[in-house]
């Protein structure tokens, strides 16, 4: 396979996935800015004493505690 | 002199459309993806351009441990997991409370063990790790695309059945660093690492009478030129891929992962073509069934995984070696299919590939990347016969 030929299947695999991604970005319906604000206040209060979210449920050891989004770790 | 044949020896086209590339994604996802998601995927981008630039990998150094006992990769690997378990274990033992990171930690049981063997084959057969399949395919290798489009359908095919694989024996997450204090922990795992490097050193003076040394040093005038254009000297990668592993934990909130992409862009074809992918276990809860409903770019290691893929195209297209000629034979077409298959499956099974279990695993503190390295080696060792017996190398004994 010649020099030209690989680069010509890496563009078009390449262009193809960048095509790909971006009809999925864009079928995605990104959320309303009204429920994107309501979302960004809401709080998580835990009183003191209380039980923290068990771990082990959640995806990412610390994620849910620490008010990170959840993550793929360990998936 | 020099300067002027590293400079034209690049492909320049190609270095211009990749840097216009990276920073068109850059400023889109820093405008319009919320977070820190932009820092991820320049992490990518400087992996990618460390991967390729000191030709890290995992699997040819395996197979040249396991072929002749040269251990020059596996005694890189080793100070890889050393270097960067003396970065996370103070992380996560909270020895900074004001960086909040999590361990990779994931069950240590039977669908780790046979995960990681059946990935030890495909490392071997695919002709690239994780890692190693990413920055192959960035540097434009065909076969590499091939491995990287039946690693997906592997990893795909292993969220179908992950669910029945950990129904089998095993013990759940286990983390030395919460059974013994980060400090112990990382001491042990140093001594663990020290043995290991002295009995692969051994090993090697055993059949040679001498080791090859990692290098680190290039000549002072060259420095700059080797850095942009590579090859790097091995350290510079052991240091690189370290620093941006720590870089990935900081930023993102774990260590650096990368198969986990692979399943989902597969998930998410199926669902395009017409599948259900959100009715299986897998993707129909937490973090999965959260990705498999948002954009792809929302994903952090997918976003890094674009990144890796850009990185090593510029590295390559740097170094003049982007998209090199190739005779692509029958028998590669056959092992790139198997061992995608295998990789993608055995990382879905092994909770991660070499970088998000065995690198993450290990050096976060977690006894599932342990095991996986054990299984994972076990599998490359296979693998290298099979190779042998697929004619793809020459007999064992005889020198490549």
């Amino acid at each position: 396979m010649k020099r030209n030929q690989t680069r010509m299947i890496i563009g078009t695999a390449i262009s193809a996935a960048a095509i790909a991604v971006a009809i999925d970005h864009t079928r995605q319906r990104l959320p309303e800015p009204e429920q994107q604000l309501a979302s960004q206040e809401a709080v998580i209060i835990i009183d003191e004493g209380e039980e923290l979210p068990d771990e082990n449920n959640v995806d990412c050891g610390k994620s849910v505690a620490r008010g990170r989004r959840s993550s793929p770790c360990s998936l | 002199m020099q300067s002027a044949n590293y400079t034209r020896s690049a492909d320049q086209n190609a270095v211009l459309a990749v840097s216009l590339a990276v920073l068109g994604i850059s400023l889109y996802v820093q405008q319009f993806i919320a977070g820190m998601q932009y820092l991820t995927f320049l992490i990518g981008v400087g992996l990618g351009i460390t991967l390729l630039h000191a030709a890290f990998g995992f699997s040819g150094g395996w197979r040249l441990f396991i072929r002749e006992q040269d251990g020059t990769g596996i005694r890189a690997q080793l100070l890889l997991l050393g270097i960067t378990s003396l970065l996370f274990f103070p992380i996560l033992g909270q020895v900074f409370p004001s960086i909040q990171a999590g361990a990779a930690l994931a069950p240590v049981g039977t669908s780790v063990m046979v995960g990681a063997f059946l990935f030890g084959i495909g490392m071997q057969l695919g002709g690239g790790c994780g890692s190693g399949t990413l920055y192959t395919m960035g540097q434009g290798q065909v076969d590499m695309l091939i491995t990287l489009t039946f690693f997906i359908i592997g990893a795909t095919l292993g969220t179908a059945h992950l669910h029945w694989w950990l129904s089998l024996p095993g013990y759940g997450n286990i983390s030395v660093i919460e059974h013994f204090g980060w400090w112990q922990a990382l001491l042990l795992q140093l001594v663990i690492l020290a043995a290991l490097y002295g009995l692969v050193r051994l090993l090697e003076i055993r059949r040679h009478g001498r080791i090859n040394p990692i290098k680190w040093q290039v000549p002072q005038h060259e420095i700059a030129q080797r850095f942009i254009h590579g090859r790097w000297p091995l350290w510079w990668g052991v240091i690189g891929l370290a620093v941006l592993n720590l870089a990935t934990l900081i930023v993102a909130g774990y260590p650096w992962s990368i198969t986990y992409a692979f399943g989902l862009w597969g998930a998410k074809i199926w669902a395009a073509v017409g599948g259900d992918p959100g009715s299986w276990v897998y993707w129909g809860s937490g973090y999965p069934g959260q990705s498999l409903n948002s954009s792809v770019l929302e994903d952090t290691t997918s976003v890094m995984d674009f990144g890796i893929i850009l990185g090593a195209m510029l590295a390559a297209a740097l170094a003049g070696k982007f998209a090199p000629a190739m005779k692509l034979t029958r028998t590669r077409v056959f092992t790139a299919v198997t061992g995608g298959l295998l990789l993608g499956y055995g990382a879905r099974l092994g909770f991660g590939c070499n970088i998000g279990a065995l690198v993450g695993g290990i050096t976060s503190g977690s006894l599932h990347g342990w095991l996986w390295m054990v299984a994972g080696f076990c599998g490359g060792i296979a693998g290298v016969h099979l190779r042998v017996w697929l004619k793809v190398d020459k007999p064992m004994g005889v020198q490549q």
